[in-house]
């Protein structure tokens, strides 16, 4: 019922136009050619792309679109689960849809991104570059070029509502006194967010694609809807005025971010270097600071990740490790008979065990190591977890942790090994998975505080746009970023994470780095807590893991030098508090809004007002402000 | 040339879809959305989304955004932020588990008391009865027919995500809910709260006719 029946009228068309096809967990990227083009129907300006060489029958053809209008996630999501091949699907964006898009790769690869956050997936256009489509695309909308990307380009579309009034009267979008309906939208924005947006952005897109102006009104129009888009930070700046006085006034400047250059994976022949000849690993920290800066070779992953997950000690000598094993195999043994006789009353009334069963079935199926029925390894995956709710009890079984275990087993393949590598793994993690979520909430307030510091622009715009709750940061925390990286990447992330180098919570460092990464598109794109959390979401396999562990490096090194950094961030850290009275408020203030929400388990008030006094350098400033805490 | 586009009527809705791990959640949502039914898909962390969009007549379309949500009890800490401007809500539960109505009130509660509709009034919820092309089944009809007045949902069905039964049914159910409650609050003096309308095409006995 939402298909487009109508045949529509090519205003543009480019072909060998290429999409990536994400097909999960599969290393190599495929990619398919097909054909970019702007069509317009009755209803409204499409950009769409067509696979070539794809035959479709119109009623397949019908379902097809019907997915692809309703992507939630890149089109990776979509593609079928035809093993081997990969099929690419259609995609349309409708253009009163797209928010802003970024040109990489000389020039040659487009991003676009909507409105709800929706980011596809790069067009790279093979043959030439995407000038063509972008002036095609520029005589359909108005963009403008981030201040702070250069590569980013956003739509203009909805002016701020400080100068709506204005905008509108000029627009002569409606009929009634334009005051009286201003401020109606104004009002209806905060109880009514969606569809007053939606009422508004509709109306605006009427104008915009639908009424053609004369040519002297458009320019008009471009140019005011250009000034209140540069009117955009003051007005933000007005609104949320206590928190630039925090940001500004009291965060410590970081120094320019060095340089931090990923090197080699550690090598078999340095691997048998550092051994001596009963087999104690020499020099542990060296081995350490190696894999930290490139990872293991995949050939030695199945030795050295049993020492980084603790399993084996470092010092231990040949002998001993066989001794342990032996130890260890009947440890597992034992405890797995203890589930495997209970009676089947008790099971039925065990609910972990059900959700394993559950889980496992739908654990990195793609996989080939756990792909197809009866797969004996997903028989495997199931008896490890159970037999870890016997070796913890109070934490029993949690979703997520089939995630944490499915690359180990995948590795090691043998069941004890593998049991004892995950025990290793939970024992580094489990504070996540805990029943009272004490550990995840405070990974998350310490994620904030970190940016606040780093980031602080981004850190004040998501206070703004409720968001420093960062909750959209759920999923990378509980999984240790297992979904948003290959089954390759996810290797090289977690043994270069379990050198607990250069400090502690170094993954939180590798989040600020994403968000590095995506602060402009965030703030520019001028995404709400909706919006955030989409396109955190859908930047699952598109984080490159290389460019990202240095660059969290290099704000570990920024943090280091830092002049006055807030206890509370050397902290997460690991460095000594100053403990400075002074420091000790300016901290406080910087991280006011986190301490609030998750300290004293107060997580109930959905609103709390607080008067907050802190010392900035200009003095004692003390403000009230209200906090939207967002959380329970 | 002013007239070769009809002004469209665009709405959002922002729909929930909550209930216990492996209810079939995400299964709901693919097959309404992408009207696939996947084995290989993985377990939800936190929240995915999804977005249909419906043309419901020439000239008005509804998009709904799914919010299907990770159903394990200790991550519902972070529903209320989840919940929020939401305009329906769908629970499910898997038919063939005994323990399903204490958990369908579990979250009924949850949504009820950290969200409202946009007019204030509770979220319009359906019950779905999921997993009804399973021979085992712990609950029957009688019980979910008083069961889901007692606890003010305004309709319920058996579901099959995996065979596609009373998939586009239950949400067309729910969506026209939605657009009438929307024309209703935007005038705040018509005879609004008429929320027991009987919801004949959703009501579980309803729904075998229609299948078979």
């Amino acid at each position: 019922m939402d298909d487009i029946n109508e045949q529509g009228t090519e205003l543009y068309s480019h072909h060998g136009v290429l999409v990536k096809s994400q097909s999960c967990n599969r290393d190599e990227d495929s990619q398919c050619s097909g054909t970019l083009s702007i069509v317009e129907y009755s209803f409204g300006k499409f950009i769409e792309w067509k696979p070539t060489e794809v035959s479709v029958d119109s009623e397949l053809h019908d379902q097809e679109w019907a997915m692809v209008n309703a992507v939630g996630r890149r089109t990776r999501t979509l593609s079928g689960s035809t093993e081997g091949q990969s099929r690419c699907r259609p995609v349309r964006i409708e253009l009163a849809e797209l928010k802003s898009f970024r040109i990489t790769r000389n020039r040659q690869q487009v991003t676009l991104m909507q409105r709800d956050g929706t980011t596809h997936s790069a067009f790279f256009f093979q043959h030439g570059n995407a000038d063509c489509f972008l002036s095609a695309l520029r005589g359909n909308i108005r963009t403008a070029m981030s201040r702070k990307d250069r590569n980013l380009f956003v739509v203009i579309d909805l002016p701020e509502s400080q100068v709506l009034d204005r905008s509108f009267a000029e627009l002569d979008l409606f009929r009634e006194n334009t005051s009286d309906v201003v401020w109606k939208f104004v009002r209806n924005l905060h109880s009514r967010p969606y569809e007053t947006t939606l009422e508004a952005f509709s109306k605006l897109t009427d104008i915009w694609l639908y009424k053609p102006l004369e040519q002297r009104r458009e320019e008009e129009v471009a140019e005011l809807l250009n000034r209140s888009l540069t009117l955009d930070e003051t007005a933000t700046n007005v609104v949320g005025e206590e928190y630039a006085v925090i940001q500004l006034g009291s965060g410590p400047v970081l120094p320019p971010r060095p340089p931090a250059p990923r090197d080699l994976p550690l090598s078999v022949e340095q691997w048998a270097k550092f051994q001596d000849e009963d087999g104690r690993v020499n020099n542990v920290d060296r081995v350490k600071d190696i894999i930290f800066r490139g990872g293991v070779v995949p050939q030695l992953r199945f030795d050295v990740w049993k020492y980084l997950l603790g399993y084996f000690p470092w010092d231990s000598t040949h002998a001993e490790r066989q001794q342990l094993r032996k130890k260890k195999v009947e440890e597992y043994f034992q405890m797995k008979l203890q589930w495997r006789t209970i009676t089947p009353g008790q099971e039925q009334r065990f609910s972990d065990f059900h959700v394993i069963e559950k889980d496992v079935n739908r654990t990195d199926r793609t996989l080939a190591f756990f792909a197809g029925d009866n797969n004996p390894n997903l028989q495997l995956l199931q008896d490890i977890l159970m037999t870890y709710v016997m070796y913890n009890f109070d934490l029993g079984y949690v979703q997520g942790m089939s995630d944490l275990l499915s690359p180990i087993l995948c590795l090691m393949t043998n069941e004890v090994d593998a049991f004892w590598c995950f025990v290793g793994f939970m024992d580094k993690v489990h504070e996540s998975y805990e029943l009272d979520q004490a550990g995840m909430k405070e990974q998350l307030h310490q994620l904030h505080c970190v940016l606040t510091v780093a980031l602080p622009d981004l850190a004040a715009y998501l206070e703004q746009h409720e968001s420093s709750n960062m909750f959209f940061c759920f999923r990378w925390l509980l999984v240790l970023f297992k979904r948003e990286f290959s089954y390759h990447d996810i290797m090289r992330l977690w043994e270069v994470l379990w050198t607990d180098l250069p400090c502690p919570n170094f993954h939180l460092l590798m989040c600020v780095a994403v968000l590095d990464t995506e602060q402009h598109i965030l703030m520019e794109n001028n995404y709400g807590f909706t919006e955030i959390l989409k396109h955190i979401n859908d930047l699952s396999l598109h984080i490159n893991l290389d460019l990202t562990l240095s660059k969290a490096e290099g704000i570990y090194h920024q943090l280091m030098s830092a002049v006055k950094l807030p206890d509370v961030v050397r902290r997460i850290i690991g460095l000594e508090p100053l403990g400075e009275p002074d420091d000790d408020e300016e901290q406080n203030s910087t991280c006011q809004n986190d301490v609030l929400s998750t300290s004293e388990n107060g997580l109930n008030g959905p609103e709390s007002l607080e008067t907050v006094t802190f010392t900035a350098d200009t003095g004692e400033v003390a403000f009230e402000r209200s906090l939207n805490l967002s959380y329970l | 040339m002013n007239d070769t586009y009809p002004v469209p009527d665009e709405k959002l809705f922002k729909v929930l879809i909550v209930g216990d791990p492996t209810v079939g959640k995400t299964s709901f949502v693919q097959r309404y959305v992408q009207n696939t039914f996947r084995k290989d898909y993985k377990g939800t962390v936190g929240v995915d989304f999804a977005l249909k969009v419906v043309r419901t007549s020439e000239n008005q379309t509804v998009k709904l955004q799914l919010w299907d949500i990770a159903g394990q009890e200790r991550f519902t800490w972070m529903t209320r932020v989840y919940y929020k401007d939401s305009h329906g809500c769908i629970i499910m539960f898997d038919l063939g588990k005994d323990n399903s109505l204490e958990n369908i009130i579990k979250w009924k509660n949850d949504v009820d008391s950290k969200c409202k509709a946009p007019d204030g009034s509770p979220l319009p919820c359906i019950l779905l009865a999921n997993k009804c092309d399973l021979p085992d089944k712990q609950v029957t009809r009688e019980e979910l027919e008083s069961f889901h007045k007692q606890h003010n949902f305004i309709g319920w069905t058996e579901t099959s995500a995996k065979e596609g039964i009373m998939v586009n049914e239950s949400m067309k159910f729910l969506m026209e809910i939605m657009l009438r409650r929307e024309s209703n609050s935007t005038e705040p003096m018509s005879d609004s709260i008429r929320l027991d309308v009987p919801p004949p095409r959703t009501q579980g006995t309803g729904s075998q006719n229609e299948e078979n």
